[in-house]
């Protein structure tokens, strides 16, 4: 992907790409290598070959895509947390952002920057992971902020939140037209297994078969949003309130968030919101 | 105007991109220039950018990316297509799903490539439609299950 290097790094950082887009790969180590501070030490496309790389060199920061062929990045950043939690990752992806970066931080990544920001933007994100400093932008700096203060009245939950990260990751594989059977192999579970995840979907998001299943994980995939129970899909009159159970289970993050030490002041919330999550892992 | 397209052999030949994600398009100027057959002649960041280059800047070649965030990508095809003498068009779509790849012939391309390929199919796919052809037509089987799912999925 990128040509190797003749020189050492010297003082420059080394990062690491995991992406499955070949064309992204390259912009991404286009724009990096031409900052006199930064290097690309590899670009790999699949958690295999991400965690091989993790091996064998130690970047500074891995910088990683939520979509890697069938695999989820959410997995790859909490492997990386786990294994080697010195090290930073930075969530860069296509993904709606309201929907992953909350999860994508949750899962140990220190930020989380839309693919589509501006080169100054992505490469801000880089600094900022580089210096141990958790990087969002701000509209999800101001939805973390308002859970903090206690109340969810800034944006609509998506009832998709409701979802566990394995959850929607089955979601989406149904999405892209995955049967079941190769969604099981994708996860490496047993057909069993992604059965009761496709069940506990179909509760949460108070859908009644498979084919309304379907339709909706593939508007989700196709258009980018998040499939609503309303008017956009035509199957409910504008203006309907969904019935039960739209009840949502309190994310785990919810109360990591909710509970520090000590109370903390609006103005640092947003810089530490990232840390307090990177606690150590308790058990989840 | 016309014929500034016959470029002499060995010349290379003049692509123009047209996108809104820097990424994208700083990936591609860097593949294609690395090619000694052809370069990047210009970058349009949104429909008028890439309206006016199609006619301003001689390309042989449009590459459009389909995921524009606030533009429609399709009605830049479009637009781009209906310019007389256009140069032919190849989209770049997100995911590989054969739909957007009749809407993209159906605008007018003559090429359609996932976004997600490798950069050699990328580079296949630029060659082939500068030849004269046409690349990625939606294929008969993939279209077949795709509609196959879209009727289960309507429940008929």
């Amino acid at each position: 992907m990128h040509s190797p290097r003749a020189e050492p790094h010297g003082s420059r950082k080394t990062l690491l790409i995991v992406d499955d887009h070949p064309i992204l790969c390259l912009g991404l180590t286009t724009l990096i290598e031409s900052e006199p501070d930064l290097a690309v030490e590899a670009a790999v496309g699949t958690r295999a070959a991400a965690l091989e790389a993790m091996r064998n060199g130690r970047p500074d920061l891995v910088i990683i895509d939520l979509v890697l062929g069938d695999e989820d990045g959410l997995d790859l950043v909490k492997e990386i947390k786990a294994r080697y939690p010195k090290i930073p990752t930075l969530v860069l992806s296509m993904r709606d952002e309201a929907l992953y970066a909350e999860r994508a931080l949750s899962a140990g990544a220190l930020g989380y920057v839309a693919k589509t920001e501006l080169d100054t933007r992505v490469l801000g994100a880089i600094r900022r992971t580089l210096a141990g400093e958790a990087y969002m932008s701000e509209a999800v700096q101001r939805r973390l902020a308002a859970r903090y203060l206690g109340g969810n009245t800034l944006q609509t939950a998506s009832p998709v939140d409701a979802l566990s990260d394995r959850e929607l990751q089955v979601f989406w594989l149904i999405g892209q037209g995955r049967p079941t059977r190769q969604i099981a192999g994708s996860l490496s579970r047993s057909i069993k297994t992604v059965e009761s995840h496709i069940e506990h979907i179909k509760n949460k998001l108070a859908i009644q078969s498979a084919a309304e299943l379907a339709r909706r994980a593939t508007h989700w995939v196709e258009t980018g949003r998040v499939p609503t129970q309303d008017s956009e899909m035509g199957f409910y009159p504008t203006g309907h309130i969904p019935p039960a159970p739209m009840t949502f289970r309190p994310p785990r993050r919810r109360a990591r968030l909710a509970a520090p030490e000590e109370p903390r002041g609006l103005s640092q919330s947003c810089q530490d919101i990232g840390p307090q999550q990177r606690a150590p892992a308790d058990g989840s | 105007m016309s014929g500034h397209r016959t470029s002499a052999a060995g010349a290379r030949r003049r692509i123009l991109i047209v996108g809104d994600h820097p990424l994208v398009c700083r990936g591609l100027t860097a593949l294609i220039n690395a090619e000694h057959d052809m370069l990047v002649c210009a970058v349009g960041r949104t429909f008028q950018q890439g309206l006016e280059a199609s006619a301003g800047a001689l390309p042989d070649l449009v590459i459009v990316d389909l995921s524009f965030r606030e533009d429609d990508g399709l009605a830049v095809v479009r637009a781009i297509c209906a310019i007389q003498d256009a140069p032919p068009v190849l989209v770049l779509t997100m995911h590989d799903a054969s739909l957007d790849a009749r809407r993209a012939f159906a605008a007018g391309a003559s090429g359609c490539v996932a976004k997600q390929e490798k950069t050699e199919t990328l580079l296949t796919a630029i060659r082939a439609v500068l030849r004269g052809e046409t690349y990625g037509a939606p294929g008969r089987q993939r279209t077949r299950a795709r509609r196959g799912l879209a009727r289960k999925a309507n429940g008929a």
